[in-house]
């Protein structure tokens, strides 16, 4: 084969040039072990690579961290990695630990537990799904991301409102008032970034059922029912019903809407903390914006809203030559203070408790919406659709989406889903690819 | 060509009015996205107008400063002229042989050339393309990715090969007889005049490769500066922040197209020549 | 070979290649080796870069496959569930017909003139080429980006320019239920102009000159010009443009579409191979992961049936328009 012999000859060319001209940038300060790190957090980037760079220089094991920011197509590209073993040695986790456990992708990290850690991450250690599986340990927590239903004040006093909704009665007349008081700015009650209507109804919808305990999987049955969540899709349709909507919200992108939250054309929309540093930074804005628990059904109803990605952070790679360095990294940047400067740099809302005892409250300006609230909310565990559950046809997600316009029937639907997302975690289950999550007795509300 | 001296003045109107008319239609929303570069992400967020709320003449900079240009730049002309060289080399041999000469199983070539490209798609391609790359040591290096553009031309070497069966047998017919040998033939008579088609297959296949994201990325993702300059661009949206840096994206996108503009520019010159010398000119 | 012949028939052609090339020697069995050897890049690409990925991918449809975990052999399932389980995926087919039928049927014939017309020697040809062909140069992820924020239903450009000519009393939701995947045959019709335009072009050049010269002795009118000789001429390679034509755009479009309307609102604009995609590369905003690669498979695999049947009849009867005329 000429052909394979001549490209293999030109990539040791090309990497010979390559390498020696990076070998020229790095100069001699070769360290003696480089470890790998991928992440898929962005939105840390500044601090992380600079703490990257005070591990580099002051480590006294010789480890060099090659820190690597993967945009997109994350979980694909850290499958590939592993399979054709070129997985990095750290790993950020984007996903539930069985897929982890399953894929033996990630380490146990048992064994290296010592006792501060132990003593630190109390009762955030065994967390099923989230950072264990099967009784190993795949993660360490650090921060997570609370939803609040962020608002603009300035709209909200306009249309004479004194206070944020706490039910979706209130939240569906205000988004009215709202629409209709401003009517000359072309200001909307109400906006969801439908284009996705996952990530649009995770971040709102799921919220809200999930503080109204209406959470459609029921993890004391362990079976879905669609049915529970019939009043929340109600109220959404209505803001629809009203025109009480951004106009064009079912195209509508997440940086468009904030785009036009910045410039005070949205009364309210749900999201987690991550706001917190658009408003800050990206979109400045001069409007008047706060941010309240995540309204219920009733406004009286018992359940508590999801700590978005809480109880995991960073996983030590199956495939990593030096396992051992690598925890000495994890160590290292699980040290309580590199997580308190996390928190208190509003990149994250720790939960972890020792960490809140002595931190300061985010300076960063919004933080102070978004602290956590252990009575309102919790880090849920996951449902089946949640870590991988393949379901034949269109999620929940776009079935609330098409009844919210019309462009489906309520009843229809709810027996649909209940139908199609059964059938497929029955399937799954006998298939052996997905098991049934039973919490007996589970009440998020006394947890 | 004879000038069409009686042309009446309302035929021009008509042919002028409508290549302004689509011209504006094609390069509206080409300006919509070079003035992006100097807009605030805020502003090219909101929307609602193509020119900036105010001029913003930093993101230049900050891009420059992001990413490493130069050396994307470098893979990226690399990736591009090779694939582009490549696959003329490829389409027209192949081409030419699958119009002009008989073979042993020309049937199921010609077959699974069809069939291929019925069914080739991106996604479903590049996870065993890329695990295929691992196995012959060639992932992570450019030579991966120009060889797999270089061979996924189904869609050229059908128009190549048709392009050549629109050309009269007695030219190579005659090379051939007068003592000429396949390859001479070919590239003696064929190649030359086909230049138009293989200006097509060279244009399109470098814009191909220079605008090609997702395979890219994943070849390149252990290691970041074989990166080509489209990924790098597009990475551009993911800065330290919740929200996408849309407006360095553009920015970055403004600059990636210089080079394309000057290959067409070149590769125009081959479709422009006129048909006089076309034929025989060598 | 340099010298420019002034005027080309195959009769100079000949003998101009007769005295180049007398001399040389060749046998069959030599050019046959040569054939094999020219053929031999082509045909290896194929196997590898095409056949194999496809054999590949195709094993798993018979499977349930996550891409990663052992596939659990589950018969015809998949395809049951293409046809009898799948109403969305049909809407996607019917989708995909209309937009590649719309997309054609616009962009071919505004292709094609622009052809003809920048072909004559006009002036500012060269202008004008580039000009149209400058849509196709940036990617059209990106491109697509920017025609989201021209057809946004809000402040978008089009609506603000309808509204203030008073075309329009209330904002149009470009990219809503009804209009999205209008929206997205206007914006691939805008990035494939440009690209046949071309393909046209380098046809054009294939015909020659004395052709329309004598016409031009006959007195010909330039409509005629074209319907007697550049359409004939032109036949056999236009018949591989429009294959080509039909085979991109009944798989392609679904990176711009994931860009406009991800193909939503409620599958408004959905399109096969965008349904391929999303299967086995999984949705951009999709936070809870299932790649179904078996079932992409299946799905990937009815796709290029029906992608093949649509080419096939075109070939069939585009054979029949050639042998009628």
């Amino acid at each position: 084969m000429q052909k394979k012999w001549k490209a293999k000859a030109h990539v040791i060319l090309v990497l010979v040039v390559v390498s020696s001209l990076m070998a020229g940038l790095a100069g001699a300060a070769m360290a003696q072990t480089t470890l790998v790190w991928w992440t898929h957090q962005r939105h840390d980037m500044d601090f992380m690579q600079e703490l990257v760079k005070e591990f580099n220089d002051t480590n006294t094991y010789g480890i060099k961290i090659e820190y690597n920011i993967m945009a997109e197509n994350y979980r694909q590209n850290l499958e590939l990695a592993f399979q054709s073993r070129q997985a990095p040695d750290i790993f950020s986790v984007a996903s539930d630990t069985r897929y982890l456990a399953d894929r033996n992708m990630a380490l146990p990290l048992n064994t290296y537990l010592n006792e501060d850690m132990q003593v630190r991450f109390a009762g955030l250690l065994e967390v099923d799904h989230i950072n264990s599986y099967n009784g190993h340990l795949y993660s360490l927590p650090n921060v997570g991301n609370p939803y609040r239903l962020i608002y603009n004040k300035d709209l909200f006093a306009k249309a004479g409102i004194t206070s944020p909704p706490t039910n979706l009665e209130e939240m569906v007349e205000y988004a009215k008032q709202i629409t209709s008081a401003a009517k000359n700015e072309q200001a909307y009650g109400f906006a969801l970034n439908l284009k996705a209507p996952q990530s649009a109804l995770n971040r709102s919808f799921d919220q809200v059922a999930m503080m109204s305990n209406l959470f459609p999987y029921d993890f004391a049955t362990g079976r879905y029912d669609f049915e529970r969540i019939r009043p929340i899709i109600l109220s959404f349709k209505q803001l629809v019903v009203d025109g009480s909507t951004f106009p064009g919200i079912e195209s509508l992108d997440i940086d468009p809407m904030r785009a036009q939250f910045a410039q005070g054309k949205i009364g309210m929309y749900m999201s987690a903390d991550w706001e917190i540093g658009v408003y800050a930074n990206q979109f400045t804005t001069d409007v008047n914006w706060a941010a309240a628990p995540i309204p219920t059904v009733t406004g009286s109803e018992l359940g508590r809203s999801n700590i978005n990605g809480a109880g995991k952070w960073l996983a030590i790679s199956t495939q990593s030559k030096h396992p051992d360095l690598a925890w000495k990294v994890m160590e290292w940047f699980h040290r309580n203070e590199v997580l308190v400067k996390y928190h208190e740099l509003g990149l994250g809302m720790s939960v972890v408790p020792s960490v809140l005892e002595i931190a300061n409250d985010s300076s960063r300006q919004g933080s102070e919406f978004f602290k956590v609230d252990p009575t309102a909310e919790f880090v849920w565990p996951f449902a089946p659709h949640q870590i991988g559950l393949a379901i034949e046809g269109r999620t929940y997600y776009d079935v609330i989406a098409a009844v919210m316009f019309g462009a489906m029937d309520l009843d229809r639907g709810i027996q649909d889903l209940n139908r199609r997302y059964n059938d497929a975690l029955d399937r799954a289950v006998s298939r052996g690819t997905i098991e049934r999550i039973i919490i007996e007795d589970f009440d998020p509300a006394n947890l | 060509m004879k000038k069409n001296a009686v042309k009446p003045v309302m035929g021009l109107v008509l042919v002028y009015g409508f290549l302004i008319v689509t011209s504006a239609f094609t390069v509206f929303p080409v300006l919509y996205a070079l003035l992006g570069a100097f807009k605030t992400n805020a502003d090219v967020m909101t929307g609602g107008a193509i020119l900036p709320r105010e001029w913003i003449f930093t993101n230049y900079r900050a891009v420059w400063e992001q990413i490493n240009f130069a050396r994307y730049t470098l893979n990226s002309i690399y990736i591009s002229s090779l694939a582009a060289i490549g696959s003329v080399i490829l389409c027209s041999m192949t081409g030419y042989c699958l119009a002009r000469k008989q073979f042993i199983g020309k049937k199921i070539v010609l077959s699974l050339y069809l069939s291929t490209m019925f069914i080739a798609v991106g996604a479903l391609n590049l996870r065993p393309l890329y695990l295929l790359m691992v196995e012959l040591g060639l992932h992570n290096s450019l030579w991966g990715i120009i060889l797999i553009h270089v061979g996924t031309q189904n869609i050229n070497v059908f128009l190549v090969s048709r392009f050549i069966s629109t050309l009269p047998k007695e030219l190579d017919e005659a090379a051939t007889i007068d003592g000429c040998g396949t390859f001479q033939a070919f590239w003696h008579i064929i190649m030359p005049l086909i230049k138009p088609i293989l200006g097509v297959v060279a244009l399109f296949t470098f814009r191909g490769a220079w605008n090609d994201y997702i395979m890219s990325s994943v070849f390149t993702m252990t290691r970041p500066e074989l990166r080509p300059l489209t990924v790098g661009v597009i990475a551009l949206r993911y800065g330290s922040s919740a929200a996408a840096e849309w407006h360095y994206m553009l920015t970055g996108a403004s600059i990636s197209i210089i080079p394309i503009l000057i290959i067409y520019l070149i590769a125009n010159k081959t479709f422009i020549s006129g048909v006089t010398a076309g034929s025989v000119k060598g | 070979m340099s010298q420019p012949t002034r005027s080309s028939t195959i009769y100079q052609l000949r003998h101009f290649i007769t005295r180049r090339f007398t001399r040389h020697s060749g046998n069959s069995a030599k050019s046959d080796a040569v054939v094999y050897l020219m053929l031999a890049p082509g045909i290896i690409g194929l196997l590898v870069f095409s056949v194999y990925p496809i054999l590949w991918g195709m094993r798993y449809m018979f499977y349930e496959y996550d891409g990663f975990r052992t596939p659990v052999f589950i018969g015809i399932d998949n395809f049951v569930r293409v046809f009898t389980r799948d109403p969305d995926y049909w809407n996607a087919v019917k989708n995909t017909f209309i937009y590649a039928g719309g997309k054609l049927a616009i962009t071919l014939p505004i292709a094609f003139i622009l052809a003809v017309l920048l072909n004559l020697k006009i002036r500012g040809r060269t202008i004008f080429r580039t000009l149209i062909f400058m849509p196709t140069i940036i990617s059209m992820g990106i491109m697509s980006l920017v025609f989201y924020f021209i057809f946004n239903t809000y402040n978008g450009i089009v609506n603000q320019v309808l509204l203030r000519n008073e075309l329009i009393q209330q904002p149009i939701a470009w990219l809503g239920m009804d209009l999205a995947l209008l929206t997205c045959i206007i914006v691939a019709v805008w990035g494939a102009v440009g690209n046949y335009m071309i393909y046209f072009l380098a046809g054009l050049q294939t015909i020659p000159t004395e052709m329309y010269e004598s016409a031009d002795i006959d007195g010909a009118s330039a409509l005629q010009k074209v319907f007697y000789i550049t359409l004939p001429m032109l036949g056999p390679v236009l018949q591989m443009i429009m294959m080509l034509a039909i085979v991109v755009s009944l798989k392609g479009g679904y990176e711009s579409i994931m860009v406009l309307t991800g193909g939503g609102p409620f599958g408004a604009s959905d399109v096969m191979f965008l349904r391929v995609f999303y299967l086995f590369f999984n949705a951009p905003a999709n936070v809870y992961f299932a790649q179904e690669y078996g079932y992409g498979a299946a799905v990937a695999f009815v796709s290029a049936i029906i992608v093949s049947l649509v080419t096939l009849i075109f070939l069939y009867w585009s054979k029949k328009m050639n042998e009628t005329f």
